[in-house]
């Protein structure tokens, strides 16, 4: 048996990551690299920095106070979904329904405020949805015997078309707008910190340190590092791979109040193709779609560097069709970025436990 | 033998002979003198557009008033690709007749023309289809590049009307920039702006043009980008869709800018707010409900009554709603249609 582990997986699994002997010392010149490497998740935060050294000297306005709060506003959304995404793909599933499941819920919620409910009691129950939809996923695949990435492509028509049926189509907007619940998401913390983003930063908190420090996350390490074995260690992996998929539904309720918070619109069209940026982000993180691999923090340096890209071309003044080639180049650069760190990591001296 | 089951069969023959005979009986009739259950469907560009929300009520409103079946569908997102695949669908269901606003002008013929050659009669509103042999289109306003062409007069009036001389920058931003319309809009305007040029004593120069996206959240981060980048330049933004005319108002709001002028589009309620609070100049709208209405009265009257359908281009004049005209529009069937 090979006790060896994977250096990448070592990067991003606590476990893996304490049976690694730490490199030897560097040269003073590369002391800043060196430095990234020993960060777990150094590789991505090199690209966030490089990225927003470039945009920055190109056009100073980029690294502005009021831009900051606009690129954490507009990645917030997002951000949510990418946390609780971690968390299914470290489990070695997918969801791709979770941009549909965040039109459902803003759905939810506009017809409950226009029926004259309580904003913070439509606010529960369209939680409630969405942790609804996200246990359907999770049971359908469990009981079918279906993988989950057949399971969620399929809902995330079923979902879409949900949000239209729900709504006629007509985007639901006919109601007071009057309540706190809309400040959340149009207002700032000293006109500065988005509201938005405070929601993300403890709901990643939080994730964390699910993630890492309680028996469920190593369960779910577990599970998508070798789903045969946790099965055998007695790990019941259909109840964390639907409560992987709960959570999701959770996040895309969260995220689809938010979206309705700020545009003050429940517009069944809210969501759509959230569902590959946010697995693209997670990705960039340094997740493997084989699972067993990620963090939560890696995942939203993933989605703050392409909020910084989709930010940063704007204002450099890319034209919107160079701009969509631009992203999607600057996104495997990222990438590559980060794998380059890892492989330094990996040849520098990452000697591996026997 | 069970009575019961000898009643029950012989209702059922006689019930589907009854239907054969029925269909037999339609499908040999003329389409004037039909007794036939019709249905009439409305083939939108985009099935949650919210601008198209009154061409739907109008259709609505006709179905209900005349009897009719009405079948709406559209593609999301918008692609042609989608579109043409809703119609193969309506051809193969063999509606009664159509009403298209089709997503590409071109790209949709080959379909319009496959369904009219089966027998189904094909009308275009909002958007033509000008090479298709559609029978009639109709346009509750300006066609869509006078659209760009009227705003881009207005824009001249109001800075003329300022005093303005030098360079006035301005950005052009749309939520479906690869749309017909859109694009007509933005020929329209481009094209008007050079004539105007030639002789204003200021010119206008675009310093961007940018996709907005049709996601709600996208669109408003999108322009809050665009304003980051450019909002320090210049003096207007045309905004081509109702989204983008919404979310310009937004930001300038929160930024508290009125040194730019927001010269947009469509009738959205909170657009509206806008245009009262002063946030938005005016936006330019077409009475979609006119559309809906006046569509299905003519293709309604051709398959139930056999009355001959208009042909070639039938439009009306654009409306800019601004702050002297804004109690008016409010009370329009459009806006109401929309929520307003």
């Amino acid at each position: 048996m090979n006790s060896a582990v994977d250096p990448d997986q070592a990067r991003t699994n606590p476990a893996a990551a304490s049976t690694t002997v730490a490199p030897p010392s560097r040269s003073r010149g590369r002391a800043v690299l060196d430095r990234l490497q020993q960060f777990r998740e150094g590789g991505i935060l090199l690209a966030v920095l490089v990225t927003g050294a470039v945009f920055t000297a190109i056009d100073p306005r980029f690294i502005a106070i009021g831009n900051l709060g606009n690129i954490a506003s507009q990645i917030s959304f997002e951000g949510v979904l990418a946390v609780s995404m971690t968390f299914v793909l470290i489990s070695g599933e997918i969801d791709l329904s979770i941009g549909s499941m965040v039109g459902v819920t803003g759905v939810v919620f506009g017809l409950l405020m226009t029926q004259g409910a309580n904003p913070w009691v439509a606010v529960v129950l369209s939680l409630l949805a969405g942790c609804s939809m996200g246990a359907l996923n999770g049971v359908l695949s469990v009981a079918l015997r279906v993988p989950t990435i057949i399971i969620t492509l399929g809902m995330l028509n079923a979902y879409r078309g949900f949000a239209y049926l729900i709504s006629n189509g007509y985007p639901v907007e006919n109601y007071p707008k009057t309540s706190a619940f809309f400040s959340i998401g149009q207002d700032r913390l000293f006109g500065v910190v988005p509201y938005t983003a405070i929601i993300l930063l403890v709901f990643a908190l939080i994730g964390a340190v699910v993630l890492r420090q309680t028996v469920i996350g190593h369960r779910i390490y577990a599970m998508g590092s070798n789903p045969r074995a946790a099965q055998l260690s007695g790990i019941r992996t259909s109840r964390i791979r639907i409560g992987v998929l709960i959570f999701n539904g959770f996040a895309a309720a969260i995220a689809g109040l938010m979206a309705v918070s700020q545009t003050a619109t429940a517009d069944p069209n809210i969501g759509i193709g959230y569902e590959l940026d946010v697995i693209a982000a997670v990705i960039i993180g340094g997740a493997k779609l084989t699972g067993g691999s990620g963090t939560v923090l890696a995942s939203l340096l993933g989605m703050l560097l392409l909020g910084l890209i989709r930010n940063g071309l704007v204002l450099v003044g890319v034209s919107i069709y160079l701009l969509i080639v631009v992203s999607g180049l600057i996104v495997i650069l990222a990438v590559a970025i980060d794998r380059f760190v890892t492989r330094r990591r990996q040849g520098g001296g990452g000697v591996q436990a026997a | 033998m069970n009575l019961q089951s000898v009643s029950f069969r012989t209702a059922a023959v006689a019930l589907g002979a009854g239907l054969v005979l029925t269909a037999c009986g339609n499908s040999s009739g003329s389409p004037g003198t039909s007794t036939k259950h019709l249905t009439l469907a409305l083939v939108l560009d985009d099935l949650t557009n919210p601008v198209e929300l009154p061409l739907r009520k109008g259709a609505e409103d006709m179905a209900a008033k005349y009897g009719f079946t009405l079948k709406v569908v559209g593609p999301s997102p918008s692609t042609a690709q989608q579109q043409i695949s809703l119609l193969q669908d309506l051809e193969t269901q063999k509606v009664d007749g159509t009403i298209i606003l089709p997503v590409d002008s071109t790209a949709l013929v080959p379909a319009i023309n496959s369904m009219v050659a089966a027998g189904i009669p094909v009308a275009a509103t909002e958007i033509d289809a000008p090479n298709s042999n559609r029978s009639f289109f109709y346009i509750g306003g300006s066609s869509t590049i006078d659209q760009g062409k009227l705003s881009a007069q207005r824009v001249f009036t109001y800075f003329k009307a300022k005093g303005s001389t030098g360079t006035i920058n301005y950005v052009l931003t749309s939520c479906l920039p690869t749309v017909t319309g859109q694009q007509d809009r933005r020929s329209g305007f481009e094209a008007e702006v050079q004539v105007e040029n030639a002789t204003s004593p200021f010119k206008l120069n675009q310093v961007g043009f940018y996709d907005t996206s049709t996601d709600p959240a996208k669109n408003f981060a999108n322009t809050q980008n665009i304003y980051t980048a450019k909002g320090s330049q210049i003096q207007l933004a045309y905004t081509m869709c109702g989204p983008d005319t919404q979310n310009w108002g937004k930001v300038l709001k929160a930024n508290n800018n009125k040194n730019i002028l927001v010269a947009g589009y469509d009738w959205l309620p909170a657009t509206l707010d806008l245009i009262g609070q002063g946030w938005v100049g005016w936006a330019q709208g077409n009475s979609l409900y006119a559309e809906g209405t006046y569509s299905f009265t003519q293709m309604y009257n051709h398959v139930a009554k056999g009355t001959a359908l208009p042909t070639g281009v039938i439009h009306g004049t654009s409306i800019f709603c601004d702050i002297n005209n804004l109690a008016a529009i409010r009370n329009s069937p459009d806006v109401k249609a929309a929520g307003g």
